[in-house]
């Protein structure tokens, strides 16, 4: 049951993640992958600040921060240098293992007998804290999302990845709508990496790699949800982008309970997100 | 007296420039649009007369020549720093509009034309009221779609939102390309005198390009024809309203 808990608590922390690909590939229409690398630099950000007695409200701000830059560095590769943003999202990817190794000076960086932001809250045993301490934050990081995107700057961003040629012609500078979308995209990929480092209590150089397939399958998932709920709503549905991402964990861990050889993993992961994707295009032939 | 509102001087546009292909779309064209000039652009394909709006609106950028509005120069400015003075009507519905948003979204955005867009919750009760109204007084019904995303709409509706919405903020000048050219005849007409309609009731300065020789002949106070990159002639006032279809063939020969 701890295990499954466990999961759980990991499939909140990572939600943050699932936001941020559904803000750059759903409202930007921008496939980013810089993730792998701004997830890592969140938790490389988080630990160094935590292991200089920083607090874990300057962790956050700062991880944050570095996640908004790392997505700057791909939105402004995009926009002004004119690379595709694929591209550039591996560009900035890679560099940002260099960055992460100079930051953290090792490949692995221990965060144990520090104040974590679980510290804050004491509530029954330490994974039941850690599901509070994950909910509230990820709860308010999906209400910022929200509130941002209903926003006028909201809806010049939806429209952006919409209707690139009517929003210039209302006035949005549409580079920089993109490398800001980014920079936030990638702030919440960070701030997963703070939660999630925190929770391991560890920071690791390749604790990044592949990550990206978690995001996507969330917000595949919670699309999938959507659908089958009829949920419309923005809040809705990112409620369900969070959802999705807690789902894709159980699911992982269900199949390492089942006894699925962890090398296997992957595979089966890259399956099940391929199965949720291709479900719509399933369903259509079927009815042929 | 009437005073000059646009004032395009010695516009020149190449394309392909410096290769085998090379073109001039636009040469050195000089126009002058007074306020309350409603001026229809006409002339074959290749005349160069789309490049001509591109390069007002700022989608493209002139080699040589310059562009005033209201004695400003905006020659070099971008696309969407001239949504100040500038709102577009495309020729494909699906460009004027963002179709995953709803219509309410889209005439936010289109108020923001020339505002910024801030951190705020532009669509209050009070907005909401305002559309509706703006909406309701033309009597087309479309009220009730506020709510709707844009993509569930026929082309007709969304060319036809997408003049409210150019025109829920009277902008300087209205550029209009094609508007009708992606719609059915009867569809084509009701948009075309939608827009006349909007244009005369806000004493809108417009410019609009358009293929449909009738609505060149029924529609504005200028008319003007584009011939292999140049103005080749402009009627106005008495000359303009004597006009047939027939006069007009002749510069598609």
């Amino acid at each position: 049951m701890d295990f499954l808990l466990a999961a759980m608590v990991q499939g909140l922390g990572y939600s943050a993640m699932g936001l941020g690909i559904y803000l750059s590939l759903r409202i930007f229409q921008l496939p980013d992958i810089t993730t792998d690398g701004s997830f890592t630099l969140g938790a490389a950000v988080t630990a160094l600040c935590l292991l200089n007695g920083w607090g874990w409200v300057s962790a956050f701000l700062m991880s944050l921060l570095a996640g908004g830059l790392a997505g700057t560095a791909t939105g402004v590769i995009h926009t002004r240098l004119g690379i595709q943003p694929l591209l550039a999202g591996i560009l900035v990817m890679t560099a940002l293992y260099s960055v992460n190794l100079l930051l953290m000076g090792r490949s692995n960086l221990p965060v144990v007998n520090v104040p974590t932001v679980s510290d804050s809250l004491t509530a029954g045993v330490a994974t039941t804290n850690w599901f509070l301490v994950m909910l509230i934050f990820i709860l308010l990081l999906t209400l910022l999302l929200w509130w941002l995107l209903k926003t006028d700057f909201g809806i010049a961003m939806r429209a952006t990845g919409n209707s690139e040629t009517m929003v210039r012609a209302c006035g949005v500078n549409t580079a920089a709508m993109k490398t800001a979308g980014l920079a936030l995209a990638n702030a919440y990929t960070a701030a997963s990496g703070f939660l999630i480092c925190q929770f391991q209590q560890f920071a690791d150089i390749n604790m990044g790699i592949g990550i990206v397939i978690l995001g996507l399958g969330s917000v595949i998932i919670g699309e999938a949800l959507a659908r089958l709920t009829g949920t419309s709503s923005l809040w809705g549905r990112l409620l369900l982008i969070v959802g999705g991402c807690m789902l894709f964990r159980l699911l992982v861990a269900g199949a390492l309970l089942a006894g699925v050889h962890p090398n296997a993993l992957k595979a089966l992961v890259a399956l099940l997100v391929l199965l949720v994707a291709a479900l719509p295009q399933l369903q259509k032939r079927s009815y042929l | 007296m009437s005073t000059a509102l646009l004032e395009v001087d010695r516009l020149s546009r190449w394309f392909h420039k410096n290769q085998p292909a090379e073109v001039l779309a636009v040469a050195a064209v000089s126009l002058t649009l007074r306020t309350g000039d409603f001026a229809v652009l006409i002339g074959a394909n290749g005349s160069g007369k789309t490049t001509l709006l591109n390069l007002i609106a700022g989608s493209l950028t002139p080699h040589m020549g310059s562009i005033r509005i209201n004695g400003q120069d905006i020659t070099r400015w971008p696309d969407y720093k001239r949504s100040r003075y500038i709102a577009r009507i495309f020729q494909d519905p699906l460009l004027g509009t963002a179709p995953d948003l709803t219509v309410l979204d889209n005439f936010r955005l289109s108020y923001l034309r020339t505002r910024s867009k801030t951190l705020r919750w532009g669509i209050t009760t009070g907005f909401r009221t305002e559309v509706r109204d703006y909406v309701a007084s033309l009597g087309l019904g479309m009220e009730q779609n506020l709510e709707k995303e844009v993509r569930l709409l026929s082309g007709g509706q969304r060319q036809a939102i997408s003049l409210l919405m150019a025109t829920l903020t009277p902008p300087t000048l209205l550029l209009l390309d094609e508007p009708t050219a992606a719609l059915d005849p009867r569809t084509s007409e009701s948009v075309m005198q939608l827009a006349d309609q909007l244009i005369s009731r806000q004493r809108l300065t417009a410019l609009m390009v358009t293929h449909n020789l009738k609505h060149a002949v029924q529609y504005g106070n200028r008319l003007l024809v584009m011939r292999n990159g140049t103005l080749a002639a402009d009627y106005a006032g008495q000359q303009k309203q004597q006009l047939t279809m027939a006069d007009l063939q002749q510069w598609f020969y």
